[in-house]
């Protein structure tokens, strides 16, 4: 049986599942709700498991085809809705499908209660059928289209609460941003069809591998296009100002969409172009270095925050920086493997703050927490395992793929290589302030009217416990080979290979690699005894927004860079439209299109009058007509002899 | 490349037959052997059962032969093309695509119609015998490849045609549009004959096949007769399809008519009209060069045609005449394709047969609801609320008025796309930017359906009016197919234009 030729179903089993929970969601009850939309995805990730062991057992690893039917076919370009299957699409669906399913079965007890139940879970679903869409679609423009529902659905549950005043505010942030940054993905596809007229992938690589005539500048701008939508999506900067802000979503959202998949889907785009992105080393060095720097800037904003979620949302986009440092410098398979392990403990990370919310009854800012180490044991020992993973503490999941970067970029470049451990540095460290802030110390929580915490329900713990066992073993598939003293090899990297290549060369020895290693264990060290001597031996809780002074309320305010947009491009904008507006719209726009109707309509009542309901002026009509035509034909006849 | 599948004649039987059947080949008439026998069997019925009961059974019988009809022309559609009774007529794709608009868009009206007259209280037998006919008459003006045959397929359809109009004998209006369709319907079929009689004079035949070979690529200016009579065969059929000056029978005839029969009207036989002159033209193998007063014609004929329906319908409050002068102004977008003459536009010709078909009866059926009191309250003032009360249906409305309107994604806008596409890739760029800005005039006047179903407050007492509409089983299955196909088809058209363009290779 070649489970391949199911590979449409994993697409639209939540497909299928969005429709019921979407139209006929409200006459249910809660649990039958939560177990069509788990199961819609559980139905994903089952199939995709199974194309995944049988399509690894094969030994020439050819992109699998599936073409499903012909979606626009307009001058030269044609464009199918298909789907193709390779080892990069299987690793990534294999992540949506496998966290996204854990995900759904936590939000059953977590959204318990909750007003829209079913509107939440059609959301969910619709947003894995996009997201398989963008990663299995064989196309750019089936890809942009998931990218677009997404997006969509992002902005769906982002602005879920959407009675409360910041939610929708949010969501719009998030949309609006995201919409700058399609305007350059767009401007890429154009690019492509104009210069190559495919945008399927495989044709495109065949194109490129046969060596092509398009200029090196052009692939420059179509891959920084493509990058500037990349910088939307996966909150990168200077767009990366909504991630935070989508925390007002609910939290299994945040994890499923604001940390383990959506906005790593830039990431996949790059490695998906990978054969693109080589031809254009600029790039690669923008990308590098944008990803170096927000991974930079983000962890210093992280190390201040004070709303548990906010932290969490800094860290992810720090992540992402490193993500994109790592595809920057060629190294793809870096990357990728850093967004699986990234999937593994951010979504871990956050369940787990969606846990401590969830018994704290939305009390989401840490300098209430505290001290609830005895009262969440699950909720903490798994907690612990994901900081530990992020941290980089050797052998967890986190470890593997963050040294892998950071030794991959030590080949490129020293300087990115100390922005990268730097970062490092302050993710050790606002993790353990995060977990002793929270966990340790005294409780600062009060208990009031009777509500005790306790600890969530098995629903949401047992997935919890799955992600944590992920995030300390999940590293082991890619091995360094300084490490891989039973030369089993790296599996991660062997897997990939048939689809993406690093064309980053390394140049420094073993010596070196052992020395980065070190290094970025030392780093993990310094920041978890900063947080230590902090926040546990000192502890120390930061006071209120008022009292908070000096470059502490600079990153306490993120640079004030929201500010600085509001100031400049928002109420520019806002100018710019007021005076079109009022200048140009109104009085030429409106005047035209106004005039230009009535008149139309004036002639309408012209001609009106000569429907008269008489036969015999119709018939009138008719001769005139016939006559005419016949006439024409005799000036025709007339005209032919004179020439 | 996905191919559309023909699957080459495999049926030993069906060679057989062919075989017995010698130079007549009846089998290839198959489908209007078996719709007329479907409306000889209901006139039968009529007479011996009246009232309800026979109308019952009149229904199912003609829903079982139509369906029969249906599915024979889907299979001969699938053979290759073949003639029958010594080539006066011909099967090929082309035919089998059409005749499956005409039988399919009869299947649909009959189920939709016999609820409709049921709530207008009439019983109307005859009905549903004149139905079949009128596609029997149909099927075999497109089939036909001789003007003889042609003449007489219309004339089946257009006496069938008037009668239908008048179907409704206690009602006034619909007298009155029966009347005044037959006058102005013999006036035109006069012209259609004399201008094949000028063409027989011309070449000295009426076999569409010798025609083409005595022009055979010359200029069809050898003698005058021949443009002439081209000329008024236009004439004829623009009457039928109402083209503009021709169209001014089509408000009042549609009003007047009973609404499901308006909507087969507008629908079936326009298709089968312009198919059949489309036919005409493209087997009349006509020199390019020599066909230029023919392409400028048709052009302003077109241009007028859509300008004319789309600016009388602005205007209008009667739902019934605005769908008039819509039908008026689709015509216009359709002779774009005809103008344009070759075999791309005729697949954009089919293409956009098939979508108007659909969209059309969906927006019909979904109004024969509503309608009540003799189609007199379907007036905009009329369906104030009715989206607000009854959301499923004013969803329906929305997407039959947004196709109509040509917006994405309905099919309605994959078929104008297409016409417009094809006349630009053609450099009939005027054509193209007229078209556009005339389906931009016609958003106008179907949003201004949607605004009066959704935003303006219902009157007092059309709220309960609403809510006592009952779905009727066969009626819902017509709205919900074609509503589903409308929105298909305008996500994933790539399949029937394919067809459409391999029907085109046929001919």
């Amino acid at each position: 049986m070649n489970f391949s030729e199911y590979a449409w179903l994993i697409v639209f089993s939540p497909f299928i599942g969005f429709l019921i929970n979407g139209l006929v969601g409200r006459k249910f009850s809660e649990k039958t709700i939560g177990l069509i939309g788990s199961l819609a995805s559980t139905l994903s990730f089952v199939i995709s498991v199974l194309i995944f062991f049988q399509y690894s057992a094969l030994s020439q690893k050819a992109p699998i085809q599936i073409d499903l039917f012909k979606w626009i076919v307009a001058g030269g370009i044609n464009v199918s809705i298909g789907y193709q299957i390779d080892s990069l699409s299987l690793v990534m669906v294999l992540v949506v499908t496998g966290v996204g399913s854990l995900i759904h079965f936590y939000s059953i007890g977590y959204m318990h209660g909750e007003k829209g139940f079913a509107r939440y879970f059609a959301y969910l679903n619709l947003f894995m059928f996009s997201m398989l869409n963008l990663v299995l679609g064989n196309n750019i423009l089936l890809m942009f289209l998931g990218w677009e529902g997404v997006g969509l659905c992002s902005y769906l549950l982002i602005g879920y609460y959407y009675e409360t005043d910041y939610a929708p505010t949010a969501g719009k942030k998030a949309f609006i941003v995201n919409r700058i940054g399609d305007f350059g993905f767009l401007i890429g596809i154009f690019l492509i069809i104009q210069n190559f007229g495919t945008l399927n992938f495989t044709e495109l690589s065949t194109v490129v591998a046969k060596g092509t005539s398009v200029g090196n500048d052009t692939i420059f701008w179509i891959t920084l296009m493509l990058f500037v939508g990349a910088t939307g999506k996966s909150a990168q900067i200077p767009l990366y100002v909504w991630l935070p802000d989508a925390m007002a979503g609910p939290t299994p959202v945040s994890a499923l969409i604001h940390a383990a998949t959506m906005v790593t889907s830039g990431v996949y785009m790059i490695a998906r172009l990978s054969f693109l992105y080589v031809l254009a080393p600029e790039t690669m060095a923008i990308v590098a270095f944008v990803g170096g720097a927000t991974a930079l800037f983000a962890a210093t904003i992280g190390t201040q925050q004070n709303d548990i979620k906010k932290v969490l949302a800094y860290s992810t986009v720090s992540q992402l920086g490193f993500m994109f440092m790592a595809v920057g410098v060629g190294a793809f398979t870096a990357g990728i493997f850093h967004l699986v392990t990234h999937a593994f403990f951010k979504a871990l990370l956050f369940l787990g703050s969606g846990s401590i919310i969830y018994a704290l009854h939305h009390e989401q800012d840490m300098r209430n927490m505290g001290g609830l180490r005895k009262k969440l044991p699950v909720t903490f020992f798994t907690f612990l395992m994901g900081t530990l993973a992020i941290a980089g503490t050797p052998f967890f999941s986190g470890f593997f793929s963050k040294d892998e970067i950071l030794w991959k970029v030590f080949n490129y470049s020293s300087l990115l290589f100390w922005m990268g451990a730097l970062a490092a540095m302050l993710t050790s460290f606002y993790m353990f302030r995060l977990v002793f802030m929270t966990f340790f110390g005294e409780m600062r929580y009060h208990e009031h009217g009777g509500h005790h915490v306790h600890e969530s329900p098995a629903v949401m713990t047992v997935p919890l416990i799955i992600l944590a066992v992920l995030s300390v073993f999940g590293g082991f598939m890619g091995i360094p080979h300084v490490l891989d003293v039973f030369h089993v090899g790296n599996y991660f990297e062997h897997f990939l290979s048939s689809s993406v290549k690093d064309s980053l060369p390394i140049v420094f020895g073993t010596k070196e690699e052992w020395g980065t290693m070190s290094l970025s264990v030392i780093i993990a060290i310094i920041g978890f005894t900063i947080a230590y001597v902090i926040y546990l031996k000192k502890k120390y809780v930061p006071g209120d927004d008022s009292t908070i002074k000096g470059y502490k309320k600079v990153i306490y305010n993120k640079y004030y860079v929201d500010e600085m947009y509001e100031r400049t491009v928002i109420s520019g904008t806002i100018r710019i439209s007021k005076t079109v507006y009022e200048y140009f719209d109104k009085l030429v726009i409106d005047g035209i299109v106004n005039g230009v109707g009535k008149s139309i309509r004036r002639i309408g009542e012209g001609i009106r009058g000569t429907q008269t309901g008489l036969v015999r002026d119709y018939m009138l009509t008719m001769i005139i007509g016939v006559s005419i035509m016949l006439v024409y034909v005799l000036v025709n006849k007339f005209m032919m002899i004179r020439l | 490349m996905q191919q559309v599948m023909i699957p080459a004649i495999s049926d030993s039987s069906a060679q057989q037959i062919i075989k017995i059947l010698g130079d007549t080949n009846i089998f290839y008439t198959l489908p209007q052997i078996i719709i007329s026998i479907g409306a000889l069997v209901t006139m039968m019925i009529a007479a011996i059962s009246r009232e309800e009961r026979g109308q019952v059974i009149n229904y199912i019988t003609s829903v079982f032969f139509l369906f029969a009809g249906l599915v024979s022309s889907v299979w001969l559609a699938s053979l290759p093309k073949g003639d029958a009774f010594s080539g006066m007529v011909s099967s090929d794709l082309f035919s089998g695509i059409l005749n499956i608009i005409y039988s399919g868009s009869a299947l649909l009206i009959i189920l939709v119609a016999h609820s409709y007259f049921r709530n207008r209280g009439r019983y109307i037998q005859e009905l549903f015998p004149l139905i079949q006919f009128a596609v029997v008459g149909m099927m075999f003006m497109t089939m036909a490849n001789n003007l003889i045959i042609v003449f007489l397929g219309l004339e089946i359809l257009s006496v069938s045609l008037y009668v239908l109009a008048g179907i409704d004998n206690m009602d006034t209006r619909s007298n009155e549009a029966a009347v005044k369709y037959f006058l102005m319907g013999a006036f035109s079929s006069a012209f259609l004959l004399y201008g094949i009689a000028l063409v027989y004079g011309g070449t000295g035949s009426t076999g569409l096949r010798e025609i083409a070979a005595y022009i055979n690529n010359k200029s069809i200016w050898q003698n005058i007769y021949i443009p002439a009579g081209i000329i008024l065969m236009l004439i004829g059929f623009g009457f039928k399809v109402s083209m503009v000056p021709f169209h001014m029978w089509t408000p009042d005839v549609y009003q007047g008519a009973p609404l499901m029969i308006t909507a087969f009207m507008s629908t079936a036989p326009k298709a089968a009209a312009l198919s059949a002159f489309a036919k005409i033209l493209i087997s009349m193998n006509l020199e390019p060069g020599s066909s230029i007063m023919l392409t400028n014609l048709i052009g302003v004929l077109a241009v007028v045609t859509m300008t004319v329906g789309n600016l009388m319908a602005l205007n209008q409050n009667d739902i019934k005449r605005i769908m008039a002068f819509s039908s008026i102004a689709h015509v216009g977008y359709l002779l774009i394709a005809v103008c344009i003459m070759n075999r791309e536009a005729l697949a954009a010709l089919i293409f956009y047969f098939c979508v108007y078909t659909i969209m059309n009866i969906g927006f019909f059926s979904l109004l024969s609801l509503l309608a009540r009191d003799e189609d007199r309250n379907l007036t905009l003032e009329g369906i104030q609320g009715l989206g607000k009360s009854r959301p499923l249906l004013g969803l329906f409305l929305l997407i039959f008025l947004f196709s109509l309107s040509g917006i994405p994604p309905t099919a309605g806008f994959a078929a104008k796309f297409f016409i417009f596409n094809t006349a630009i890739e053609n450099k009939f760029y005027l054509l193209a930017i007229l078209g556009i800005l005339n389906s931009a005039i016609s958003a106008y006047y179907y949003l201004r359906i949607i605004l009066y179903a959704f935003i303006r407050e219902p009157e007092s007492g059309s709220i309960d009016q609403w809510s006592q509409i009952k779905l009727n089983a066969a009626c819902f299955v017509v709205i919900f197919v074609t509503a589903a196909a409308v929105l298909e088809i305008g996500i994933v058209p790539g399949y029937i234009i394919d067809l459409g363009k391999k029907a085109i290779q046929f001919l």
